[in-house]
């Protein structure tokens, strides 16, 4: 039984120097994610004020809550409820729609040209050499 | 004298003498009632007088009674008890025994006590000595309790100490006056050779651990790597016009050196054998890189002197010196902070001052001298040093790390402050990209 248990302990106890995760809300609405070494020199509050993020909603989340994929790192949002990193939809929506817009303004420029979008990238490279 | 009272005499000088004399004293002939009346009573009472006298004029151990010599009945010369107080363990001068600067050639040797050769030696007032002029005197003293006067030019080879003598002084004269006197006696039995010391018999010696050794630096500027103890003594920027030997101490030619407080070096001449530090020869040059050597030309002091040389080998007028380091001097003859270097040891500049490996997911993998990173946004990381650089003038460079090759990410130094490095990992379109991971390493003036 102690066996047992001392296994447990070690595949599930907090690894006594990990750093600490804290997820910061900016300005624009964004986050950071902060990684503090605890025992070092510096404070937490130091940390986060040579980063730029001092007196900023805070709070300290685990690697649990960070998403593993990173391609909508650029829409993550700061949740207070069940996960903490949530994904600003709308922003993202928003984004794919002018991406959208952008491309098919792009297409019909093309289109009134009559090029390819590979000719159109030759004639630009000719123009700027 | 009539013969019964000289026999009587005898008969009493016998009876009187300490009973200790009599295992060795013995008198041959026993007298008898009538026996002055004997015809060779003359020849038995002279035997036994030149027995009795004999016995007294050779006296030996065995006739002295165990414990009845008393502390206090021996002499200072051979008594224990002054040779312990005095802590004679070995040949030294007590007290005294120096002579003193004059206005004239002659001058005063102090009373004072010594032990050349384990006898002691009292000198119970002054000895005055006239010097020959312009010389140097080596002055010892002997067994015998003799002063010895050895004279050499000045600057020339110390000679041997005299037959049977300890070392006291050097006398320095003038044309006129005695004009220094340094002390050369040995006045404690605590110091000694330290070849001679040793944990145990046949094993290191306290000399064989402090000669022997390279510094970090295999090879010397010189191509002649000094050897032996060398701690602190680093050579450390100070002004436009000074530098600095911080306090530590060395191992230089023979001699061992140490001074507890940093030592400044400015652009004048040295004078080592005053412990004056400073340049060797001629005067400061633009552009031109100087080697520091810590120098050991002054007699019977604790600390060196610090001199400086265009020479890669050895600086000019110093007889012990040893190699430590180097330092520019820059277009206008000024010392520069750039590119000072230890011989014996490496400064924080040459090492890395911090370094980190994460990967994307915010994992640190290994790091030193990180106390936080943080993930801004895609690719924009931002490392905070636990100890900071003095400025933000260090070196910070890095890589990513991906398994699939990637061909047009770029990772740069976006920002630097003393305490943070900012770094961006890109693509062409200068959109922040991920990757498995950063490694960043950066090196720079930091004090720990």
């Amino acid at each position: 039984m102690k066996k047992y248990l001392f296994l447990f302990l070690i595949l599930f106890a907090t690894p006594l120097f990990a750093e600490e995760i804290y997820l910061v809300e900016k300005p624009d609405g964004s986050v950071a994610v902060h990684y503090y070494i605890p025992g070092s020199n510096d404070t937490l509050e130091e940390t986060l004020k040579n980063a730029g993020l001092e007196d900023l909603p805070t709070q300290r989340i685990t690697q649990n809550d960070i998403p593993d994929d990173r391609k909508d790192r650029k829409y993550w949002k700061m949740n207070f409820t069940g996960k903490k990193i949530g994904i600003d939809t709308a922003k993202k929506q928003a984004d794919e729609d002018a991406k959208a817009a952008k491309l098919a303004k792009k297409e019909a420029v093309l289109s009134k040209l009559k090029i390819s979008p590979d000719e159109f990238k030759d004639l630009i490279y000719d123009i700027q050499k | 004298m009539p013969v019964k009272k000289l026999f009587l005499s005898v008969l009493l000088s016998v009876l009187l003498i300490p009973s200790a004399f009599a295992a060795i004293v013995s008198v041959d002939n026993t007298f008898v009632a009538g026996d002055s009346h004997s015809s060779d009573f003359h020849t038995r009472l002279n035997r036994d007088i030149v027995q009795l006298e004999n016995g007294i004029n050779n006296i030996v151990t065995t006739q002295i009674t165990d414990d009845t010599l008393l502390e206090a009945d021996f002499a200072d010369e051979i008594n224990p008890r002054i040779r312990t107080y005095q802590g004679a363990a070995c040949e030294f001068v007590y007290t005294g025994l120096l002579p003193v600067t004059s206005g004239t050639l002659t001058t005063d040797t102090a009373a004072g006590t010594a032990y050349p050769r384990g006898y002691y030696c009292n000198k119970s007032s002054t000895t005055s000595h006239s010097y020959t002029a312009s010389k140097w005197t080596y002055l010892d003293i002997d067994q015998n309790c003799n002063f010895q006067y050895s004279e050499t030019t000045i600057d020339a080879a110390t000679p041997a100490v005299a037959t049977n003598s300890i070392r006291l002084a050097r006398v320095s004269t003038d044309t006129t006056t005695v004009l220094t006197v340094v002390d050369l006696a040995t006045r404690s039995c605590t110091t000694g050779n330290f070849d001679d010391l040793s944990s145990a018999a046949s094993e290191a010696t306290l000399g064989d651990v402090l000669k022997n050794g390279a510094p970090v630096r295999r090879f010397s500027p010189a191509g002649r790597t000094p050897q032996g103890h060398a701690q602190g003594v680093f050579v450390s920027y100070d002004t436009h016009t000074t530098f600095k030997v911080t306090a530590g101490s060395a191992y230089i030619n023979g001699k061992y050196r140490a001074a507890s407080t940093d030592t400044t070096v400015t652009t004048g001449a040295d004078a080592p054998a005053t412990g004056g530090s400073g340049l060797d020869t001629g005067a400061i040059a633009a552009s031109t890189r100087y080697y520091v050597y810590l120098a050991a030309d002054q007699d019977a002091v604790k600390t060196y002197s610090v001199s400086f040389s265009t020479s890669a080998s050895s600086p000019t007028g110093v007889t012990n010196s040893r190699l430590i380091g180097s330092i520019l001097t820059d277009a206008s003859t000024l010392f520069t902070s750039r590119d000072t270097a230890t011989v014996h040891g490496v400064s924080e500049r040459e090492l890395p001052g911090g370094w980190i490996y994460f990967t994307s997911g915010g994992v640190i993998n290994n790091s030193f001298n990180v106390s936080s990173l943080t993930d801004s946004a895609g690719g924009d990381w931002t490392i905070n040093w636990d100890i900071d650089y003095n400025n933000a003038n260090y070196v910070a460079s890095g890589n990513f790390v991906n398994a699939a090759a990637i061909t047009n990410y770029v990772l740069y130094v976006k920002a630097l402050t003393a305490g943070t490095t900012r770094m961006f990992l890109t693509d062409a379109a200068q959109g922040g990209q991920d990757a498995d991971g950063v490694v960043v390493v950066s090196i720079g003036d930091k004090r720990v």
